[in-house]
């Protein structure tokens, strides 16, 4: 009897626990938040809400009237010793190597800075010149102080104080196709893929 | 003096589970992991201790012939909160947060009520599986290029890999210890304390 009854109630637990593990994964798929956020842009790109930035030339403007088919969106922090830093070498790279997609009006690159306590307009145009040759296709903003939260949860975007007076944060370039759907998260650090997947996303 | 014993257990995860506490040992990720987690599943063994003397529990236990459906949903439980997407989410939501300070407990709770039932052989299973498990998780956390979890930085994660590593290392001797010499560990720093007390 108790053989009998265990063998279920056991069998139950299995049962519970590997579903239990299967949608918390993802289907053992995605074991870190982060691989989490990267397949669901893939599996079901989800809209970004229309929320506004204050720009770097001064002005305030909604995600919606940036331009562009595709919008390349990377989080910032313009006093970043290191991360951001390659971070905005990156983006001047990708300034260059989409230069004919930008020229066309299709991509738009946007820095967000996840620090409006020290990222002014200014902080921002400054940060753009420390890496970039130009301005073409680059728009930088900082969102205003209470909004900031909603971007990062908008994006899946982390930032944690990193112990030194600054910040850590997953850092990624985020692709924005049409309809402001977030449709891939991609390593800042392959700029080749990033190249591929914003030619893709134009020709979708 | 059963009420007592209970109560004073409840009160414990109260405290771990009250912001200042919880906040704190969920600020870095080896005391999440190796101290908050532990002294959960800690409570739950315990209360689960005092019910086993008190209560026979024989409608429940007759579905746990040799403790094994409560040692099934405790590695569930444990493997599954050791995980780098529940510990994060554990710090960034607190409904995901209240589920692991009332599951982990739980998980304790069903040690306590199978683990006199689980027959030697077994438990040498179950103690391999548990020193396998840190080991893994250690070695895990120690390899990976880049952070697992997004709310703890690098540095805190390698700290956690080298405990975790440490403390499967420590698990095997305590266990290996009683399995070659008969007597548990602690018997042995006891016995040493008692040799020096008596030393004139």
């Amino acid at each position: 009897m108790s053989v009998r009854r265990t063998a279920l109630a056991a069998t139950l637990a299995c049962l519970a626990g590997l579903a239990v593990a299967h949608s918390a994964t993802d289907g053992f798929e995605a074991f870190t938040l982060e691989s989490a956020r990267r397949l669901q842009a893939l599996r079901a790109p989800a809209p970004v809400p229309n929320l506004a930035l204050d720009l770097a030339d001064g002005s305030r403007a909604p995600i919606s009237e940036m331009g562009g088919r595709v919008l390349l969106v990377d989080f910032v922090y313009s006093n970043c010793p290191t991360y951001c830093a390659s971070l905005g070498s990156v983006y001047a790279q990708l300034q260059q190597r989409l230069a004919a997609e930008i020229a066309a009006g299709d991509v738009r690159l946007l820095s967000i800075s996840f620090d409006p306590q020290r990222d002014s307009p200014a902080e921002l145009r400054a940060y753009r010149a420390r890496h970039g040759k130009t301005a073409a296709g680059w728009e930088l903003g900082v969102p205003a102080r209470e909004e900031l939260g909603k971007w990062l949860d908008a994006f899946g975007v982390v930032v944690i104080p990193d112990g030194l007076g600054g910040y850590t944060h997953n850092a990624a370039v985020h692709v924005v196709g049409p309809g402001r759907h977030l449709i891939a998260i991609l390593e800042a650090g392959d700029v080749d893929a990033v190249v591929q997947a914003t030619r893709d996303a134009i020709a979708r | 003096m059963r009420l007592r014993a209970e109560g004073i257990y409840l009160l414990l995860w109260l405290a771990l589970a009250a912001p200042p506490l919880r906040s704190w040992l969920e600020s870095s990720m080896a005391l999440h992991m190796l101290v908050q987690l532990p002294l959960l599943a800690w409570i739950g063994y315990c209360i689960g201790r005092v019910w086993t003397r008190s209560h026979s529990l024989g409608q429940l236990q007759s579905f746990n012939a040799g403790g094994l459906t409560g040692l099934l949903i405790a590695s569930f439980v444990m493997l599954l909160w050791m995980l780098p997407r529940p510990l994060d989410l554990a710090r960034l939501d607190a409904s995901i947060d209240a589920l692991k300070l009332v599951s982990v407990p739980l998980a304790g709770l069903a040690v306590a009520l199978s683990w006199q039932r689980v027959p030697p052989i077994a438990r040498a299973v179950v103690h391999l599986e548990v020193i396998a498990t840190l080991l893994r998780f250690g070695w895990g956390y120690l390899a990976a290029e880049q952070r697992l979890c997004l709310t703890y930085l690098a540095e805190d994660q390698r700290v956690t890999g080298i405990l975790l590593v440490v403390l499967g290392a420590g698990y095997a001797i305590a266990v290996s210890w009683k399995a070659v010499f008969g007597v548990p560990i602690y018997a042995f720093f006891a016995r040493a304390d008692d040799s020096r007390a008596a030393a004139p």
